[in-house]
C-alpha cells in the first residue's frame, strides 16, 4: 500500500508540524482536543455589522492576539488573515520542534492558499469609498489588500529569505492546492521544506453572498443533515510544515502524516455548481498520484460544506468512486465545526486528518440528526470514534469548478 | 533547466488585441499608445484596453456581470488555442459542453495558471456598495459573487474553452510572471498537465485607481491594463510534436523560448537590490550562462523607490544588455507586468532576463533562451 509500485524513486514526504488558528482551538494539540471533543466554534458574528441580516452565525476567532505571534512583521503591516498565517507558521515550526535558524540555510518553500486575501481590509476601504467617496483614504490598510501578503508575511516573519513563496488563491480549494504545490516542489528536489496551508479572515463580501444564493444555515451548519440548510462562514489559518520523509526520520522527527499524493482538476462548467463527474475524477487522480487503491482508503475528510448542493453532488461522486455504501469508508466534514472557513478549510481539513492519523480518531460531524438519504455516507454523528487510520483522503471543492485532493497516510 | 518551452503568446492592452498588435507597437516607438485620461470618481489618465469590449468580444451571453479581468483572460486565451480565431459572438465551450454527454468537456490536459494582485477590484467594491445602499444588505446582484472572487479570471477561462487540467490562481501581484511561469512548469514536469497557459491579467477602473494612488503616490508608471498569457509546453514533447494543440493550432510550430531558470527570495534585511542580484547571479550559473552573454533584459518597474533597486541589480549584474519596460508602452499593468516582460524580450534572439520586485517584499528573476 502506501506505496511504491508506480512511483518507485519518488521523494516521499512528512508532515512533521502542524499550526492552526482556529475557532474551536489554537495550536494543534487544542484543536486535536477540540476535534475529538467536537466543539463547535459557531457564534453571533461580531467581525462586521450585520445589522438588517435576519441571521448572522459564524465560526470566529475570539481572543487571538496577533502581537504574541508576529516577531518580525509590523502587526499593522499585516491584515488579519495574514496574521493568521504567520501565527500558524509560527506554531508549525515550534510544533517541529525546528526553529527558522534551522531552515536559514536551506532552500525552501511557503505556499498559502486564500479566498479572500486582504479582502476584510478592502471592503472597509470599500465601504469608506461609498460613504464619504474617494478622498476618503487609508494608505496601510490599501498596503494590506494584496494577497500577496499572506504568504510573503510568512517568510518575512520567519526571516527566510531564501524561500518560494505563492498565495494560493483558488477560493474554497486554495488550501489543497497550496499543499500540493509544496508535495511537488519537494519531489522535484527544487526545495528541502515547505510550510502550506491556508488563511482567511471573516469577511462580509463572502457573508452576504453566500446569504444571498441562500446558502448560509439560520441554525447551525449540519453537513449531509436531511435538513441542512447551508453553510456558516468562519475563519482561521493552518499551516504544515513538510519535509521529506527521509530528512524527518533521519532527524528523528515526530511524524504526524506522509502526503501521498494529490489531485488537481477544473470542473470547466459553471461558476458555483460542482459537477459530480468532474469532483470524481479529481479523487482518481488524487489516489492514482498517491498509489493507494479506493479500497484502502478508510476516512474521507469531505469538502462538506452543508449546503443541499455540495453534499448531495460531492457524496454522489464519492459512492461514484468508491461503490455503493457498504463500500464508502466514513465520510466527515469539520466544517461542521468550524464553519467555512474558505482558503483556510482544507488546510485545517488535512491538518484534521494528520492528527486523526497520529491520534488514531476519526474527528465527528456535529449537529447531525438524520442523514439524507441523498447522501448515503456514515458521517460519524456527533461523536468521534477511535480509529486505526493507514489512508486518509481530504476533498476541496471550489466556486470555478476548482478541485483539489489531497491523500494523506500513516508512514509506513 | 525547467524543461519547458514557451510556444506562443497573445496579449490585449492598450496597444490592442492579439500578439500581432503589440508586435508593431514593439517595434515602432512611435505607435506608443498615449494616455487616455479618466475622470469619476477618480481622476487621473491610464492605458486602458479601450480596443476592447467585453460584449464584443465575446458575445452577450454569459457576460452581462463579468468583470473586466475574467474577459481579458477568457479573451487573451482564445488566440493560444484556436490560431487567430477570437470566440466572437458565442460563449464558448459552455453552451457545447453542458449539453454534451455528461454535461462537462472531456478531460483535457491544458491547464491554467494566471497572476493576480487582489482580483477584480471594481467588482468587488460594486458588491460591497449594493450591498450597503440598498434597502436590504443581502440585495446585491448573486451574479456579481464568483466574479468578485481571485479565482474567476481563470476559472472562467477554463469553462469558456472547456479546459479541465488543473487551474491556478496565484496572487503573485508583481511576481506574477515568474510565479505562474514556475508553476506552469513544475506542473509539466511533474506531468499534471500536458500544456499550461501561464499569464495575468489586471483591469483598470476607478477602484484599482484608487487603491493605487493610496498604496505608492510617486508610481513610475500610469496605471494600465491588460493581460498576457502565455503557452508553456514541455521542451521533449514539443520537440516531437506539439501533440497537444496539435488539433488546434498546426502542428510543430519551434519553440520561442526556453524557460532556463526562474528564482525568487524574500528580502529580509531591507536590501531589495542585493537579494535580486543574488537571484541573478544564480540563476545565470544554474544555466552555465555568463552575464555577459545576457542580451536583453525587461524590468518589472515597480512603484516607488523599488524601481531604483531593481534597476541598480541589473546594472551591477547585466547593465550592457538592452534594458526595457513594458511599463514605458502599456502602463503599469500590475500583476500582468510579468507576462507582458516576457512578450517584450522574445523580441529579440538570445538570452534574455526578466527581473521582477514586489513592495510586498519578494524580488525574483527569470531566465530564457529566446530562439
Amino acid at each position: 500500500m502506501a506505496g511504491s509500485r508506480a512511483h518507485a524513486g519518488r521523494r516521499r514526504v512528512a508532515v512533521t508540524g502542524v499550526g492552526v488558528v482556529s475557532s474551536i482551538g489554537t495550536g494543534a494539540d487544542a484543536y486535536a482536543r477540540a476535534l475529538r471533543q467536537g466543539r463547535s466554534g459557531a457564534r453571533p458574528i461580531e467581525a462586521f455589522d450585520t445589522t438588517g441580516f435576519a441571521h448572522a452565525t459564524g465560526c470566529e476567532v475570539v481572543g487571538f492576539e496577533p502581537e504574541r505571534w508576529l516577531r518580525r512583521v509590523p502587526v499593522e503591516e499585516a491584515g488579519r488573515a495574514a496574521q493568521f498565517a504567520i501565527a500558524s507558521a509560527g506554531m508549525a515550526l515550534d510544533d517541529a520542534g525546528i526553529t527558522e535558524d534551522d531552515l536559514r540555510d536551506r532552500r525552501g518553500l511557503v505556499s498559502i492558499g486564500t479566498t479572500d486575501g486582504g479582502s476584510d481590509d478592502g471592503e472597509r476601504l470599500a465601504a469608506s469609498f461609498v460613504h464619504d467617496g474617494p478622498a476618503a483614504i487609508d494608505p496601510a490598510a490599501a498596503r494590506r489588500v494584496p494577497a500577496s501578503r499572506l504568504a510573503t508575511g510568512v517568510a518575512r516573519d520567519l526571516g527566510l529569505a531564501d524561500v518560494e513563496v505563492s498565495t494560493v488563491a483558488t477560493a474554497c480549494a486554495a488550501g489543497n492546492y497550496a499543499i500540493g504545490g509544496g508535495v511537488d516542489a519537494l519531489r522535484t528536489g527544487e526545495v528541502d521544506y515547505a510550510l502550506c496551508g491556508g488563511a482567511d479572515a471573516l469577511c462580509r463580501m463572502t457573508f452576504t453572498g453566500f446569504y444571498r444564493l441562500g446558502a448560509v444555515d439560520p441554525d447551525r451548519c449540519r453537513p449531509f443533515d436531511v435538513d441542512r440548510r447551508g453553510i456558516h462562514t468562519g475563519e482561521g489559518g493552518a499551516v504544515l510544515l513538510l519535509e521529506p520523509l527521509d530528512d524527518a526520520v533521519a532527524r528523528g522527527a515526530r511524524v504526524y502524516a506522509e502526503v501521498l499524493g494529490y489531485g488537481l482538476n477544473c470542473d470547466a462548467h459553471h461558476q458555483v455548481a460542482p459537477h459530480g463527474e468532474s469532483v470524481a475524477r479529481c479523487m482518481e487522480l488524487a489516489l492514482d498520484d498517491a498509489d493507494v487503491a479506493p479500497a484502502d482508503v478508510d476516512l474521507i475528510s469531505a469538502h462538506g460544506t452543508g449546503t443541499k448542493a455540495n453534499d448531495v453532488t460531492e457524496c454522489g461522486a464519492i459512492h461514484g468512486v468508491f461503490g455503493p455504501a457498504g463500500e464508502v469508508p466514513p465520510v466527515v466534514s469539520v466544517k461542521s465545526m468550524l464553519g467555512h472557513t474558505m482558503g483556510a478549510a482544507s488546510a485545517l481539513a488535512a491538518a484534521a486528518c494528520a492528527l486523526g492519523i497520529d491520534g488514531g480518531f476519526v474527528p465527528p460531524t456535529i449537529n447531525h440528526t438524520e442523514t439524507d438519504p441523498e447522501c448515503a455516507v456514515d458521517c460519524v454523528p456527533n461523536t468521534a470514534v477511535d480509529a486505526d487510520l493507514r489512508v486518509v483522503q481530504n476533498n476541496a471543492l471550489a466556486f470555478g469548478g476548482n478541485n483539489a485532493v489531497v491523500v494523506l497516510g500513516r508512514p509506513a | 533547466m525547467t524543461g519547458a518551452v514557451i510556444t506562443a503568446w497573445s496579449a490585449i492592452s492598450a496597444c490592442g488585441v492579439g500578439a500581432d498588435s503589440h508586435r508593431a507597437v514593439y517595434g515602432d516607438p512611435a505607435r506608443r499608445p498615449r494616455l487616455t485620461p479618466v475622470g469619476d470618481p477618480v481622476p487621473g489618465e491610464a492605458h486602458v484596453a479601450a480596443d476592447f469590449d467585453v460584449t464584443e468580444a465575446l458575445g452577450p451571453k454569459g457576460t452581462s456581470s463579468m468583470d473586466r479581468c475574467s474577459a481579458l483572460a477568457v479573451a487573451t486565451a482564445a488566440d493560444l488555442l484556436a490560431a487567430g480565431q477570437r470566440p466572437q459572438g458565442h460563449i464558448g465551450c459552455i453552451q457545447r459542453n453542458q449539453s454534451a454527454s455528461g454535461g462537462i468537456a472531456p478531460p483535457s490536459g491544458i491547464g491554467v495558471v494566471l497572476g493576480t494582485t487582489s482580483g477584480s477590484a471594481q467588482t468587488q467594491l460594486d458588491f460591497t456598495r449594493e450591498s450597503l445602499t440598498r434597502a436590504k444588505p443581502y440585495r446585491v446582484n448573486p451574479a456579481l459573487m464568483p466574479f468578485a472572487l481571485m479565482n474567476s479570471a481563470a476559472a472562467r477561462t477554463a469553462m469558456w474553452h472547456g479546459l479541465t487540467g488543473p487551474n491556478t490562481t496565484i496572487a503573485g501581484g508583481r511576481m506574477s510572471g515568474l510565479s505562474t511561469l514556475r508553476y506552469g512548469a513544475r506542473l509539466l514536469a511533474t506531468g499534471r498537465a500536458d500544456a499550461m497557459l501561464c499569464g495575468a491579467v489586471e483591469e483598470y477602473g476607478p477602484a484599482r485607481q484608487w487603491l493605487a494612488d493610496q498604496r505608492t503616490p510617486d508610481a513610475l508608471h500610469p496605471l494600465g491594463e491588460g493581460g498576457a498569457v502565455l503557452r508553456l509546453e514541455p521542451a521533449a514533447a514539443h520537440g516531437e510534436t506539439t501533440a497537444t494543440f496539435g488539433e488546434t493550432t498546426g502542428a510543430g510550430t519551434p519553440a520561442l523560448a526556453d524557460v532556463l531558470g526562474i528564482d525568487t527570495r524574500v528580502v529580509v534585511d531591507d536590501d531589495p537590490a542585493a537579494a535580486l542580484e543574488a537571484c541573478i547571479r544564480r540563476t545565470l550559473d544554474r544555466a552555465g550562462a555568463a552575464a555577459s552573454d545576457v542580451r536583453t533584459v525587461a524590468v518589472s518597474a515597480p512603484p516607488g523607490p523599488l524601481a531604483d533597486a531593481e534597476r541598480r541589480a541589473v546594472a551591477h549584474t547585466a547593465g550592457h544588455a538592452d534594458v526595457r519596460d513594458p511599463g514605458d508602452i502599456v502602463g503599469d499593468t500590475g500583476a500582468a507586468t510579468g507576462p507582458f516582460q516576457v512578450t517584450l524580450v522574445l523580441e529579440r534572439r538570445g538570452l534574455a532576463l526578466m527581473t521582477a520586485a514586489d513592495e510586498d517584499g519578494t524580488v525574483g528573476c527569470g531566465l530564457l533562451r529566446v530562439h
